[in-house]
């Protein structure tokens, strides 16, 4: 069995982020992978342990540095990589539906049973282009997985909805979204890392397998509101005062 | 508290700068070891107000105990008896950073961590860096010394001071304030303040140099099987510039702690018998491959952060140690320098085959420091012990040549053996420096002399 893992490249969430009018300044930031995507890569790693698939390939869209992501989804058990490269903003320009006919088309060069990807990147939250891939490859689909089990050709996932928990099965081939509480990613170990540089790394300009149309366009990029300091309030004659002249709830 | 001496205080600081409730926090130290019984904390905001305090307790042989974040580890920023606290955290203005320089002026008061974050907007940061960042104030580093990660790379606290404004006992306002980077026109009497711990004086105002923040860090964290092994690496990887961090740590109290972080993926499956360290590298544009195959030469079991979250987690595993132990029971903590590659041989003469309590070594390797934690699960059996490993210890670390104390300071707990570690003759130097600012004896008593 052939998986695909595709994995993103996002401004790192332990840092500070710094908003520019035309959106997140990116400009010497750190980067780091996705942590849904990694959690997808874990996943298809421990697949392998178990040996209920045979080769994981991972792939991500973008400039040059998405090299790294790949690199790292290498040191973490992946055996080949794909990068589609583009100098276009991936946390803007690379959108959803593009990366899903880009992904379909090469789930249709190389011939795998399963895709997997987090639930959604934590830059613009689309939580869209594995069900678009799916829609496009006509395949069954289980997104916001939690548990994932694999046995002759068929899938049985758990997934959390707002409810609860759903479990899903369906016959393979299929796409699966990852989400929080699939598995803890392990850390990458320094030989692995060096290993992960001799491991087949495909480049493929984007131009060659699509387009990006832009059709979503971000017009404004602001900063939440900076939080004001809560109070004690003494009684609740204060707090209902306040409730109507300052929140305005009543 | 003698109703003349809180008016005199209220007309130099105002009411609303005096505390004589709740004053636990001011009278307890951060360890729960050491507690006063001050009646009355001041929270001047301006140097004048430190001047004024001090001049009328000198004149009025008041003792005073300066206190900044009350983090220190030796008891030495909470009163023994009713001494009056002077808190120094509502001195809390930064002045100014100069870009060409890389100096910034500050008042005593300001949180390390509100440093660097002032800082960040340079893109520059404060040249030492210690876990207790979010409390910890400027003054109480320079005051003590402050040790820290990044010795290894960036050396002494005492280095990068540059000026400093100091009131005197007597009230006097020395200004010592220097933005050059070069200044070499007299005794650098600013030297004798910083690390004295509140004994000569009060530091109101410095000039820091700052460092620029590097572009690049990594974290790594390795599994050895023996403490030589960890000397081993150490020799290899000191000859990098890009060390930034080394930090060694026992399996035995990493795999106690794994019980903190069920659910979070752990570097290693931690061993009671192996040894870990934490290795951090930095630089403008750092070299990961040729650090790793230095690494490499001694172990396979690396692993290298991707993320800054792992960062951070990696040095939480490191960082609460010093916590940890402390919800296990009573902790006796040292805090010494001897050669590194001395550290088991220390340990192992207190515990012979490492029986006993439970007890960890861990710590600045890179630096020659090791801190040494005891816990007793009753207090009466912490005191019943602590002379006698104390004695043994400070022994063993004199006979090597080494330092009882590193960088946590000396405080109440280690007042006793200073005279082991300096001898006679420098001690009495010392209190000779002390008496000639301090002929009342009012400036944190009883406390490092």
């Amino acid at each position: 069995m052939k998986v695909l893992v595709a994995v993103k490249r996002v401004v790192d969430s332990g840092i500070k982020v710094r908003v520019k009018p035309d959106g997140i300044d990116l400009q010497g930031v750190k980067m780091t992978i996705n942590p849904f995507c990694e959690i997808a890569v874990e996943e298809a790693v421990r697949l392998k342990e178990k040996k209920l698939i045979a080769e994981i390939v991972a792939i991500t869209i973008g400039p040059k540095q998405g090299a790294e992501s790949l690199r790292h989804a290498l040191a973490l058990g992946a055996d080949k990589a794909i990068h589609v490269t583009t100098d276009a903003r991936i946390d803007q320009a690379v959108q959803p539906l593009d990366i899903a006919n880009i992904l379909a088309k090469i789930v249709e060069r190389d011939n795998y049973n399963l895709v997997l990807m987090g639930k959604q990147s934590i830059d613009d939250d689309f939580n869209q282009t594995g069900q678009m891939l799916a829609g496009l490859l006509d395949w069954p689909q289980a997104t916001f997985a939690s548990n994932i089990q694999i046995s002759d050709g068929i899938a049985q996932v758990i997934r959390e909805i707002d409810g609860g928990l759903q479990t899903v099965k369906f016959k393979l081939p299929g796409v699966i979204t990852c989400d929080l509480r699939l598995n803890q990613p392990r850390f990458a170990s320094v030989p692995n890392i060096m290993k992960a540089k001799s491991k087949p790394l495909e480049t493929i300009p984007l131009e060659k397998l699509g387009k990006l149309h832009n059709s979503i366009q971000i017009t404004k990029t602001e900063a939440p509101a900076i939080r004001k300091g809560g109070a004690i309030v003494e009684n609740v004659d204060v707090l209902l005062q306040k409730l109507r002249n300052e929140a305005k709830l009543f | 508290m003698n109703s003349k001496i809180k008016l005199a205080f209220e007309k130099i600081v105002g009411t609303s700068n005096i505390i004589t409730n709740d004053l636990n926090p001011f009278n307890t130290d951060w360890m729960n070891k050491y507690v006063g019984s001050s009646q009355i904390v001041l929270t001047p905001q301006t140097t004048v107000q430190v001047s004024q305090i001090l001049k009328f307790c000198n004149e009025n042989l008041l003792k005073v105990v300066p206190q900044s974040g009350n983090t220190g580890l030796v008891g030495g920023s909470v009163p023994i008896n009713d001494e009056i606290i002077i808190s120094l955290k509502k001195m809390n203005k930064i002045q100014e950073f100069d870009l060409n320089s890389a100096i910034l002026t500050s008042e005593s008061g300001v949180i390390l961590d509100n440093l660097n974050n002032y800082l960040l907007q340079y893109k520059y940061q404060m040249p030492w860096d210690l876990g207790a960042r979010g409390s910890c104030l400027l003054g109480g580093n320079i005051s003590t010394n402050a040790g820290g990660l990044n010795v290894v790379k960036h050396g002494l606290l005492r280095n990068y001071i540059l000026g400093l404004e100091v009131v005197l006992p007597n009230g006097k306002i020395l200004n010592l304030l220097n933005k050059n980077r070069k200044d070499n026109t007299g005794t650098d009497l600013k030297q004798l303040f910083i690390g004295s711990e509140g004994t000569l004086g009060i530091i109101t105002k410095a000039n820091v140099l700052c460092i620029p923040i590097p572009n690049e860090k990594k974290v790594f964290f390795l599994e050895l099987k023996s403490f030589q092994d960890v000397i081993k690496v150490l020799q290899k990887v000191k000859r990098n510039e890009q060390l930034l961090a080394f930090e060694f740590m026992e399996g035995r109290i990493l795999y106690k702690n794994m019980h903190r972080h069920n659910g979070n993926q752990l570097p290693f499956q931690f061993q009671e018998d192996r040894y870990y360290v934490l290795i951090e590298i930095s630089g403008q544009s750092i070299n990961v491959d040729s650090f790793s195959m230095d690494m490499m030469e001694f172990t396979q079991e690396i692993i290298m952060n991707q993320s800054e979250k792992e960062a951070q987690f990696l040095w939480k595993l490191r960082e609460e140690i010093a916590e940890s132990m402390g919800k296990m029971g009573y902790v006796l903590k040292y805090d010494v320098s001897i050669p590194p590659d001395k550290f088991e041989w220390l340990v192992n003469q207190i515990y012979p085959k490492r029986e006993g309590p439970f007890h960890v070594y861990y710590g600045h390797v890179g630096d020659g420091n090791v801190h040494i934690n005891i816990v007793f699960e009753q207090l009466e059996d912490l005191h019943k012990e602590e002379d006698k490993i104390e004695q043994k210890l400070f022994g063993l670390v004199k006979s090597e040549g080494g330092s009882i104390s590193a960088e946590h300071g000396i405080g109440q707990h280690k007042r006793k053996y200073m005279e082991l570690q300096k001898g006679k003759d420098v001690l009495e130097c010392m209190n000779e420096i002390k008496r000639l600012f301090d002929p009342n004896g009012i400036m944190n008593p009883n406390k490092l002399l």
